[in-house]
């Protein structure tokens, strides 16, 4: 049963971070650096020893590498040569640069797959700091004097940024030489770096789609609808009506930071909660009423189901609990947040008388 | 189709040198977590316990609780370290970044998510970073749940979205170091992405995810949004509106492409998922909470991924509320926990299409989360679900409790009370090592080592 794997150009590889760099020494005893080996190519990069006794572990990973290499070359000509391969010791006490000719010659036979290693541990510690590859001695006995480690394998792109980490699980030739193919598309095409797309709007972009609709349904009232009302102490502004907007969806105008006007209001459900018979508040405790709907608040002369209230500044504040505050707002002349039950107030607020200020758009 | 090549050959070749090992090859993470990480197959010094603060009990803040459960250790049995994050954030769900250098654990309420390095000391947990944004950074994804661990970067599932707080929710990606790198909504209905829809569902909600890299494949669950899990459990299932919005579905993803492919029915909440680990296993378990059944979802001869129920779990009627379920290394046998009877049920699962329920036992008077050790013999349980979903009264057992399993019976090691200790709800548990870190190099009972080679079957 073969595998579905991609087609490679198909998916994004996002940049993790920066691909690190350090002195090396090659195996042809060439003193240079990693990223003047990467020198502008997609690079694979395996950290290994040569004294490595788990079959699982780097022999395994060479060898799969010097399949992906020999898949380059017969199936992707024309990527082939555009790839380097890297392969650098995490051993410098052992394996000198002649050990690692030895080591590599039967896999790189002449093709464009470097052997290289660092000239003491000083020189390789930064290179295995920056790459995230865990050392420690083996106690297994089987492993004789060995080193336990994580197997990581690198895909870096020309830029020098890692796209891709590859476990011992999840290095398959057949992924590797797609991941490749990938960057060289994408070299070719010149395409940007890959974004990740926003599915639902943040708050940042809610806020602004919507700001300058309100403001000019105060100007211009739809048909049918009066002049909204607006304080003769407050008036309306543009940069009112754009922190109206960030407060009704800002978290932090609750105790834990988590609830915001939009969680009962919620905008795409007529300003109430369609989904709930009354709407849980900080932590869950629930409501004993429903979310009211805030469309044409503007217009109410009194908030709350029971009318209790007719502005925010005028609600009072209890710890942990308080049942209703309304924005005064530019676009609406007040904004109710809210239903009769506990919610949620920062603390600040609750201690202090200073929370109409606070709450005021001013 | 297979060939012969001398990829096989390794394989063949790689088995046979590890058999000499005489520490055998770990085919399971010891809680059936992510194949990409590092393991402990022998005894584990700890158990960590991502529990929930509680009005009124000890500081009321959620804290990750270290319990020392090495018979050998003179503090065996005891909890051995305590770190608290600052507040309430419905503490939920947590893992560790494959190297287990860290610990990501999840805030539900709060969507916060709080980095601990366990590598320093791993009898001491130490908060390093807190992330704050995830909402926003994430593009509006809500209730950080599963931490899954890949090569260098942590996979989270959301449960919920800033929009209207319901359950359309996503995948949200980041590197080992904390750094955003992408979002990948669920498929809905509205947008199936290219996904084929092959049953009556396309919700768009999430709960859990598994990968299995040998048939290059995610699959996740799902489960509620923020306004129903913050909600009084009695209230939810009064309220008929609320009680529509469970999720009914699994969706089969490439993991390579992070792109769902299939979307698959399964209704009734379909919450944890345990993935086979024997090379030829292509299938994954699964159990509903509301609808109290143990599903298979399964890739046919064909290819094709398929969902099955394949045994009830209790009587359904009674709603056992199946919560957690855990997997042996061997694909043999299936642990099942459930909340309102308090009872973890065993099923014998070598034939996955025909579980068969071999031993029961009452844990405690409500009953959440269960783990177990590599070789299977060490089992623990926690008690807490959900802030507002725990019982109420005497019933609110809030315990950790260790067991040992003999192959026919559960023996009781020693217990934790989290509210007499001022703890908390106790929830996830995840295992730690000093073998993992070099910190006791004289040690040879344990060895760590990645999850074996898998893609024998890639055709090549």
């Amino acid at each position: 049963m073969s595998l579905s794997y991609p087609d490679a150009g198909s998916y994004e590889l996002p940049p993790l971070k920066s691909a690190g760099d350090g002195e090396i020494v090659t195996s042809t005893g060439t003193v240079t650096t990693l990223h003047e080996l990467y020198a502008g190519k997609p690079v694979v990069l395996s950290l290994i020893y040569t004294r490595c006794a788990d079959a699982q572990g780097c022999p395994w990973t060479t060898a799969l590498l010097s399949i992906a290499r020999k898949r380059l070359d017969r199936d992707e000509p024309e990527i082939s040569p555009r790839a380097r391969f890297i392969t650098l010791s995490f051993d410098p006490k052992h394996d000198s640069p002649d050990i690692m000719r030895r080591y590599g010659e039967p896999f790189a036979q002449g093709r464009d797959w470097v052997f290289a290693t660092t000239d003491s541990p000083a020189a390789l510690a930064p290179i295995l700091r920056a790459y995230g590859q865990d050392l420690r001695p083996d106690p297994s006995p089987a492993a004789g004097a060995g080193l336990a480690h994580l197997l990581r394998v690198f895909l870096i792109d020309e830029n020098q940024f890692i796209r891709n980490i590859y476990g011992a699980s999840v290095l398959d030739p057949a992924l590797l030489v797609s991941d490749l193919k990938t960057l060289v598309l994408e070299q070719d095409a010149r395409l940007t770096r890959p974004r990740p797309e926003k599915g639902l709007a943040a708050e940042a972009e809610l806020s602004e789609k919507r700001s300058a609709d309100l403001t000019r349904w105060v100007l211009d009232p739809p048909l049918g609808l009066p002049q909204a009302p607006v304080p003769a102490d407050n008036p309306l502004t543009e940069a009112k009506v754009a922190l109206g907007r960030m407060l009704f969806y800002d978290r932090r105008l609750s105790l834990n930071n988590t609830m915001s006007c939009a969680m009962c209001h919620i905008p795409d459900q007529g300003f109430t909660n369609n989904a709930l018979a009354a709407p849980a508040g900080i932590e869950g405790r629930s409501v004993r009423r429903n979310a009211p709907s805030l469309y044409n608040v503007a217009y109410q002369e009194h908030l709350f189901h029971d009318g209790r209230e007719s502005f925010l500044e005028a609600t009072r504040w209890e710890r942990h609990r308080w049942d209703g505050c309304s924005i005064r707002c530019a676009a609406c002349r007040t904004i109710k947040v809210s239903s009769s039950g506990p919610l949620a107030a920062p603390r600040a607020w609750q201690r202090s008388g200073r929370r109409s200020q606070a709450m005021s758009a001013r | 189709m297979k060939r012969r090549t001398p990829m096989n050959f390794m394989l063949a070749a790689s088995f046979m040198v590890l058999g000499s090992f005489g520490h055998g090859v770990a085919r399971a993470d010891e809680t059936c977590m992510s194949p990409y990480m590092a393991k402990i197959v022998g005894q584990e010094d700890f158990v960590y316990v991502w529990t929930l603060g509680q009005e009124g009990v000890g500081d009321e803040q959620d804290k990750l609780v270290t319990i020392d459960v090495n018979p050998k250790s003179a503090k065996h049995g005891s909890v051995v370290h305590t770190v608290s994050v600052g507040g309430r954030n419905e503490a939920h769900h947590g893992g560790f970044t494959d190297d287990r250098a860290h610990f990501w654990a999840g805030g539900l309420d709060t969507s916060r998510i709080f980095i601990f390095d366990v590598r320093t000391d791993p009898s001491k947990p130490r908060l390093v970073k807190t992330i704050e944004d995830f909402v926003a950074k994430s593009g509006g994804a809500v209730g950080p749940h599963t931490f899954y661990a890949m090569p260098g970067r942590m996979l989270i599932t959301a449960l919920s979205n800033h929009r209207d707080h319901g359950g359309r929710t996503a995948l949200v990606e980041y590197t080992n170091e904390g750094k955003y790198l992408a979002t990948y909504w669920m498929p809905t209905d509205d947008n199936l992405q290219g996904a084929k829809k092959a049953g009556s569902y396309a919700d768009g909600y999430g709960y859990d995810v598994r990968a299995l890299p040998r048939r290059n494949v995610l699959v996740t669950s799902s489960f509620t949004g923020w306004s129903n899990y913050m909600m009084d459990f009695g209230k939810l299932l009064q309220d008929k509106e609320a009680m529509k919005r469970f999720g009914n579905t699994v969706v089969i993803w490439n993991l390579h492409a992070r792109k769902p492919k299939k979307i698959l029915d399964i209704p009734g909440a379909p919450l944890e998922i345990r993935c086979g680990w024997q090379p030829n296993h292509n299938y994954c378990f699964t159990s509903t909470a509301l609808t109290s059944k143990i599903w298979l979802i399964h890739e046919d001869a064909q290819g094709e991924w398929r969902t099955q129920a394949v045994s009830d779990i209790g009587d359904p009627s009674k709603t056992p509320l199946p919560v957690d379920i855990s997997l042996s290394s061997e694909d043999d046998l299936l642990w099942v926990d459930s909340f309102s009877d308090g009872l973890v049920r065993l099923y014998d699962v070598r034939d996955p299409f025909h579980p068969k329920q071999i031993y029961e036992k009452k844990i405690g008077a409500q009953l959440n989360m269960v783990s177990q050790s590599w070789d299977g013999k060490r089992l623990y349980f926690t008690s807490s679900l959900l802030a507002n979903w725990d019982k109420k009264g005497a019933d609110n057992e809030q315990f950790f409790k260790a067991f040992q399993w003999d192959g026919k019976q559960l023996t009781q090691r020693f217990a934790i009370d989290f509210s007499k200790e001022k703890l908390g709800r106790p929830h996830i548990m995840r295992f730690g090592a000093y073998s993992l870190y070099a910190q006791r190099p004289g040690s040879e009972s344990m060895r760590v080592a990645a999850h074996g080679p898998v893609y024998q079957r890639s055709a090549r």
